[in-house]
């Protein structure tokens, strides 16, 4: 019996011991060799593009699936009228046409006609016409389908007549006919687009643009339709998608793996150089990491092991991401008033040492809301490069111990109150957070003294997250105090007063109780016509809005994220640069097979 | 031989008293007087790997205990100019391990001359020399603590994502971990045998109602409580023990349940019953002390248990409020950056890895020493 259970606890010891090793030996030697790997045996070969995502794509049906994995996928597939293409040094993006002909033109600036390109066709040969469109746009904004992203078709860049009562008509209970919506076919190959506002040829562009703009093919959106007419399978897998991009799907497992090739009946086949482009799906950066190594893939994405990795790598590039992680402040809080203190936010704002966070996380200190790749002139100008965009932003990346202190004691005196105890809620996705919330936590505590200030970290699910913080849209809501959050709106990468469109006391999406009138005003002004026509003035406003979000604290910027990445040797990218809104270019790029 | 009637006629003369000196003793136990406890102690003895499993849980409770106060940091004492720095050990940096030295990865040759980036000596060999797009690039093993310029420190298990001393958040963790299972377990033995005795002792419809019951609970399953729990109250030891217990009492209440169902109709109930003892009394004080044994055995493979479904929960995400350490948080932040610092996750899979080891010996071990049929055989 003993001798027994002696050998057992042997026995498992010794196991235990063996798997330990075996799973770390196993690991560098787990895959094969890639099939580009090195070594220019084979100079022929087809030039394909390989890369892995963190998250698989879900819906290709542009009317569906807004999530990352769908987009990164469905940008090289789908066709819209317009696109974004290089400038002539290839340094900064302007729009162009894609489908289309030529740029938009108009006499009165509210009536767009616009001309189809006559290659314009879908991977299967046929043209696509003005009927394709009228159908794409109709089906896009049906109220009956609730497509989640279409509603910025009906308003975006520009604010398409009638669209917006079309697509919202169920819930207003007013009906509105398609007939009267902006949108007009002229013939095989023009439409007219009629908007609500006067807008530029630019905004109109930008507008056309956007995935959700561009043409869904027909017979398959109707073969998948249900019987309600309330939802459809396009787009949901490889056989019920039509492709009319640069390239076309061939095969797509889901959540492994989605295969393209080129698309010979692309309208400007003759710009693209690969063969083909793969897109694993790979959730775990250690093992996208070993595949970059062992050649199964020509670009990585580096977190934090992967800086580790790749150290000073020539190959690294970096880059300035457009996410700003930010703090929220639950102002109307009943049971804590002392965070609707304007003393109080602006002691948690100059409290942060941002500089050395951002150190530690390898991202940028921010102490601003609009980060740097921002456009604001139609030249490429980025708005934190213009020296009056930066006056006031506080020195020092808003860190001031002293002045923090005082403000705190002030505020304590304010509202009466001994001391202040607070809940700092994140999302447990986004390590960084934790990182962030624990160096915070021990920061503010040490500067306002433990007997004063408790500050508790509290993580949870994002959906969760967000539910908590917009349950104050309602009304005051004791559920929350500080919240991490992060804006990335597409629109206002190139329209940098769209960022302080979640700000405004009626916005849906917007977090905390702002309740500003002052940039409730601004905001309007900004997206007055004047200043659509005149983006001198309109980025005058918004630096205005920028002042005055920072002066009066409506939330605490921390740090923006810094993107580092590394392509294969094998990849030869179209500009050494990325651009905003194309990125690196992928779709023009060229594989040197002899690597 | 004498027979029957001849015993009977002995003569009275031929009788005589004896030890009419002496006073008469019961003859003395050869051995010596076991109580229940004492027996099972004896038995527990001679098991050396139960013993061996119990040294090392009172160990780890000590360290637990006391490490966090003479090592010198805090728990939470950030420094962020020693990110995720190796182990270093007095007296083990002489023969070459966990001497604070680790790899610096693709490394540009041109960095290697420049004391900004790499201190004077504190370069200890070129693992690896290749080039990159022209350009000449080393892999290093450098003293990682001349390299960050931190000097004489010793982490003897390194520091973690935030420059904190691993060794002072291990013990701590575990002491937290050691915490959570303990309460949660505690808490479980008691609704479970309350439970199981009030089920089994008066039986019939109540105890058929109080065993549906049980089975309802039982079918929840403990992840997905776990999650909701957490989603309620938000992370945190109360929350995780909450999750440990709701349906962790069952097992328990159902043991109790068979013991009482088992003892209740012996005689001496049945004669206790009828000098008019109590319900209570008769529960607690004449049946209860049968089932001490298996309920004690089962409460020491519990606690492995409570303490490995917690650092589960930790590890996908469910943990405790930062910073607060658990060995699950610990594992779970090390997992990040198994490929990059390896130490990181071992230290706490060892310290998980023996402490589940050594309760289950130990339990098992209890097991036989409680098992009654045992009793007395050696």
């Amino acid at each position: 019996m003993k001798t027994t259970r002696k050998l057992l606890a042997l026995l498992l010891a010794g196991v235990m011991t063996a798997s330990l090793l075996a799973g770390c030996s196993s690991s560098p030697s787990t895959s094969s060799s890639g099939s580009g790997s090195s070594s220019g045996e084979t100079v022929e070969g087809e030039k394909i593009f390989r890369r892995s995502t963190l998250q698989q794509a879900t819906n290709m049906n542009p009317h569906q699936g807004g999530d990352a994995g769908s987009i990164e996928v469905s940008d090289y597939v789908q066709a819209k009228l317009y696109r974004v293409v290089y400038n002539e040094d290839k340094t900064a993006s302007v729009p162009g046409p894609e489908l289309a002909a030529s740029e938009p033109t108009t006499e009165d600036g509210y009536t767009w006609t616009i001309k189809l390109d006559p290659n314009a066709k879908w991977a299967n040969g046929e043209p696509i016409t003005a009927d394709d469109f009228m159908y794409s746009w109709e089906m896009a904004l049906n109220p009956q389908l609730a497509n989640t992203t279409t509603s910025g078709l009906a308003k975006n860049h520009i604010q398409v007549e009638n669209a917006y009562e079309y697509y919202m008509q169920l819930s207003t209970g007013v009906p509105v006919e398609w007939e009267d919506v902006g949108f007009k076919k002229v013939d095989d190959l023009t439409l007219t687009v009629t908007t609500s506002e006067k807008y530029s040829a630019r905004d109109v562009m930008y507008h056309f643009c956007m995935r959700y703009t561009g043409p869904v093919y027909k017979e398959m959106y109707e073969a998948g339709m249900d019987a309600n007419r309330t939802s459809t399978t396009y787009g949901t897998s490889a056989e019920e998608y039509m492709s009319s991009g640069p390239f076309k799907l061939d095969t797509w497992v889901k959540g492994t793996e989605v295969t393209m090739s080129k698309n010979e009946n692309y309208c400007h086949a003759d710009e693209i150089i690969l063969d083909g482009m793969t897109v694993r799906t790979v959730p775990d950066e250690n093992t996208q990491i070993q595949l970059f190594q062992n050649g199964e893939i020509d670009y990585l994405s580096l977190g934090t092991n992967g800086l580790e990795v790749f150290g000073e790598d020539p190959r690294t590039q970096e880059y300035p991401s457009t996410t700003l992680r930010s703090i929220q402040i639950n102002t109307e809080n009943p049971d804590k008033p002392y965070l609707g203190n304007l003393n109080f936010k602006k002691a948690l704002y100059y409290g942060i040492n941002r500089e050395e966070l951002a150190n530690a996380l390898n991202y940028i200190p921010a102490a601003y809301f609009l980060p740097t790749p921002y456009v604001a002139y139609s030249d490429g100008t980025l708005f934190r490069d213009i020296p009056e965009a930066n006056a006031y932003i506080p020195e020092n990346n808003g860190y001031d111990p002293d002045l923090a202190k005082e403000l705190f004691d002030k505020a304590l005196e304010e509202t009466g109150v001994d001391k202040v105890s607070i809940t700092v809620i994140y999302s447990e996705t986004v390590p960084a957070l934790r990182t962030a919330s624990e160096y915070i936590q021990n920061e503010l505590t040490q500067l306002f003294g433990a007997d004063r200030f408790e500050l508790k970290l509290q993580s949870m699910a994002q959906s969760a997250l967000l539910d908590i913080m917009r349950s104050s849209q309602s009304g005051p809501t004791n559920t929350w105090d500080l919240g991490w959050s992060a804006w990335d709106l597409t629109a206002a990468q190139l329209y940098p007063n769209r960022k302080f469109e979640p700000y405004t006391s009626t916005d849906s999406r917007r977090f905390a109780p702002y309740n500003s009138p002052e940039l409730d005003a601004l905001y309007a002004e900004s997206i007055s016509e004047e200043c659509r026509l005149d983006e001198k003035k309109r980025i005058e406003v918004t630096m205005e809005m920028e002042k005055l979000v920072i002066d009066n604290v409506l939330e605490i910027p921390v740090y923006q994220q810094q993107a580092y990445v590394i392509h294969s040797d094998r990849c030869i990218l179209p500009s050494d640069v990325r651009v905003n809104t194309i990125g690196w270019g992928w779709a023009y790029m060229d594989i040197d097979l002899t690597k | 031989m004498m027979t029957e009637k001849e015993i009977y006629d002995i003569p009275q003369e031929k009788f005589r008293f004896i030890n009419l000196d002496d006073t008469l003793h019961d003859e003395k136990f050869s051995g010596e007087a076991l109580g229940f406890f004492k027996d099972a102690w004896v038995r527990l003895r001679r098991n050396r790997v139960a013993i061996l499993a119990m040294s090392m849980i009172l160990f780890i409770v000590f360290m637990s205990i006391f490490a966090p106060m003479f090592s010198g940091y805090g728990y939470n004492d950030q420094n962020l100019n020693r990110l995720n720095m190796p182990p270093r050990v007095p007296g083990l940096e002489k023969i070459g391990i966990f001497d604070g030295s680790k790899t610096v990865n693709s490394v540009r040759k041109t960095s290697l001359s420049d004391p900004e980036k790499f201190p004077e000596g504190s370069v200890i060999e070129i693992l690896r020399e290749y080039t990159i797009k022209d350009v000449e690039m080393v892999d290093v093993k450098v003293n990682a603590y001349i390299y960050e310029g931190i000097g004489d420190e010793y982490f003897l298990m390194g520091t973690d994502y935030l420059g904190r001393d691993l060794w002072t958040r291990l013990w701590r963790g575990a002491r937290i971990s050691l915490i959570i299972a303990i309460v949660a377990v505690s808490a479980n033995i008691f609704i479970g045998v309350v439970y199981g005795a009030v089920a089994g002792y008066y039986g019939g419809t109540t105890d058929i109602i109080m065993m549906r019951i049980t089975e309802i609970i039982a079918a929840f399953p403990q992840v997905i409580v776990a999650t909701l729990l957490i989603l309620v109250l938000g992370t945190g030891i109360e929350a995780i023990i909450l999750a440990l217990v709701i349906n962790g009492w069952i097992g328990t209440a159902k043991l109790v349940r068979g013991q009482f169902l088992r003892f209740k109709e012996r005689e001496y109930v049945l004669a206790a019953r009828t000098l008019g003892v109590p319900d209570k009394k008769l529960i607690f004080r004449h049946i209860l002390p049968n089932s001490i044994g298996p309920v004690i055995t089962r409460a020491m493979i519990s606690v492995p248990n409570a303490i490995f479904s917690e650092s589960f929960l930790a590890f996908i995400g469910l943990g405790l409020q930062a910073p607060e350490p658990s060995i699950g948080v610990l594992l779970s932040d090390a997992q990040k950056v198994l490929l990059t610092y390896p130490t990181q996750t071992l230290f706490p899979a060892i310290l998980i890895s023996v402490l589940l080891i050594s309760f289950n010996l130990f339990g098992n071990g209890l097991r036989d020493a409680f098992d009654p049929t045992m009793r007395g055989t050696d």
